[in-house]
C-alpha cells in the first residue's frame, strides 16, 4: 500500500512539475532576442563608407554621441516598410548610422537615392562581418550605442514610431543624460 | 605554328593554376572535419529549423565564412563555439552546454525514461 502511494505521489509530482513548466514555457516570448554583448564595447571594425568607398568608417566614428546603429538592406522587403519611420526619426534629430548589410553597394545607393537617406553615416558591410561581430540575426535590426561606444540595447524587426517610442526612445533619453 | 600555340596555352594554364593554388587557402582533412561538424551542429539564426550547412540565409553565409576563417586560423572547435555563443547565445548550438539553465533539458529525458521503465516494471510484475 505504501509503495503504491509512493508511486502515485511520484506520478502526481511529475505531473505538477510538467504543468508548471508548461505554464512557464508559454510565458516565454520566442521573439525576444537578448543582446548577448550588452555592455560590451563595439567591436573593432574598418569598413567602407557606402557613399565614399575610399573612406573607412571605424568604431571611433561612433563615439561621443548616442547612436542608433541600424542594419538594413535594399533586398529586405521589411526594411522598405520601415523606411518612412527612419526618415521621420532623422527629421526629429535622431542620429542613425546605417549598415548596409550583405548588400550590393550600387543597389543600396540606388535605393537611398530614390527613397531618401535617413542615415547620417552609411557603412557598407558587404560580407556581413560587422553583423557577425554583433550577433545580427537579420535585417532590420537596430542597436543603441552609448557615447562611450558600449552596446546597450537591441531591437530586432522593423521600426515603427510606436515601437521606437516604447523600446528605443527611453534608452536614448537615459543615455543622453 | 599550331604546336607552338598549344604549347603557349598549356604554359599559361599551368602558370595560372599554380598561382591560384598558391593563393587559395585549403583546409587540412582534420580542419575540414571540424568545419563540417560545426556547420551541422550550429543553428541558422534566421531559419531556425536549419543548421548552417543547409541554410543560405545571409546571416548563415556570414557565419559559415567566419567559421571557415577561424578554422583556417587554427582555432579549436571549443573556441569557435565560444565565439559564436558569445555573439548569439546558447540558442545557436544544437548541443547547448550543461549548466544551471539547461539541467532540465539534459536530465529530464533520463529522469522520465527511468520513471517510465520503473512504472512499466511494476505493472508487468503485478500482472505476472
Amino acid at each position: 500500500m505504501a509503495k503504491k502511494n509512493g508511486l502515485a505521489l511520484i506520478a502526481i509530482g511529475t505531473f505538477c512539475l510538467l504543468v508548471v513548466l508548461f505554464v512557464r514555457a508559454l510565458s516565454i516570448n520566442p521573439h525576444a532576442l537578448p543582446l548577448e554583448r550588452k555592455g560590451a564595447l563595439m567591436p573593432t571594425f574598418a569598413l567602407s563608407n557606402l557613399w565614399q568607398e575610399h573612406t573607412l568608417v571605424t568604431q571611433q566614428d561612433l563615439l561621443n554621441k548616442v547612436v542608433l546603429l541600424h542594419f538594413w538592406a535594399s533586398w529586405c522587403g521589411v526594411c522598405h516598410k520601415e523606411h518612412e519611420t527612419l526618415l521621420t526619426l532623422k527629421d526629429t534629430g535622431v542620429y542613425i548610422v546605417g549598415v548596409s548589410y550583405r548588400d550590393d553597394p550600387k543597389a543600396a545607393k540606388k535605393w537611398l537615392s530614390t527613397k531618401g537617406d535617413p542615415f547620417t553615416i552609411n557603412i557598407s558591410d558587404v560580407n556581413g562581418q560587422l553583423g557577425m561581430e554583433l550577433g545580427v540575426y537579420g535585417t532590420p535590426e537596430t542597436y543603441v550605442i552609448d557615447k562611450n561606444g558600449h552596446l546597450q540595447h537591441r531591437f530586432v524587426g522593423p521600426l515603427t514610431l510606436s515601437s521606437y517610442r516604447k523600446e528605443i526612445e527611453p534608452w536614448i533619453n537615459a543615455l543622453k543624460q | 605554328m599550331d604546336k607552338c600555340f598549344k604549347a603557349v596555352i598549356i604554359f599559361f594554364v599551368i602558370v595560372f593554376s599554380s598561382i591560384s593554388l598558391l593563393n587559395a587557402q585549403t583546409m587540412t582533412e582534420k580542419q575540414q572535419q571540424v568545419y563540417d561538424k560545426l556547420l551541422f551542429e550550429l543553428r541558422c539564426v534566421t531559419c531556425a529549423n536549419q543548421n548552417l550547412a543547409e541554410s543560405q540565409a545571409p546571416a548563415a553565409l556570414s557565419m559559415k565564412y567566419a567559421v571557415a576563417q577561424w578554422v583556417l586560423e587554427g582555432k579549436t572547435e571549443a573556441q569557435i563555439r565560444h565565439a559564436l555563443t558569445a555573439r548569439y547565445g546558447d540558442y545557436i548550438s544544437y548541443r547547448p552546454p550543461l549548466k544551471s539553465s539547461t539541467y532540465f533539458l539534459w536530465w529530464a529525458p533520463i529522469f522520465f525514461s527511468l520513471f517510465a521503465v520503473l512504472a512499466f516494471y511494476r505493472i508487468v510484475r503485478r500482472k505476472c
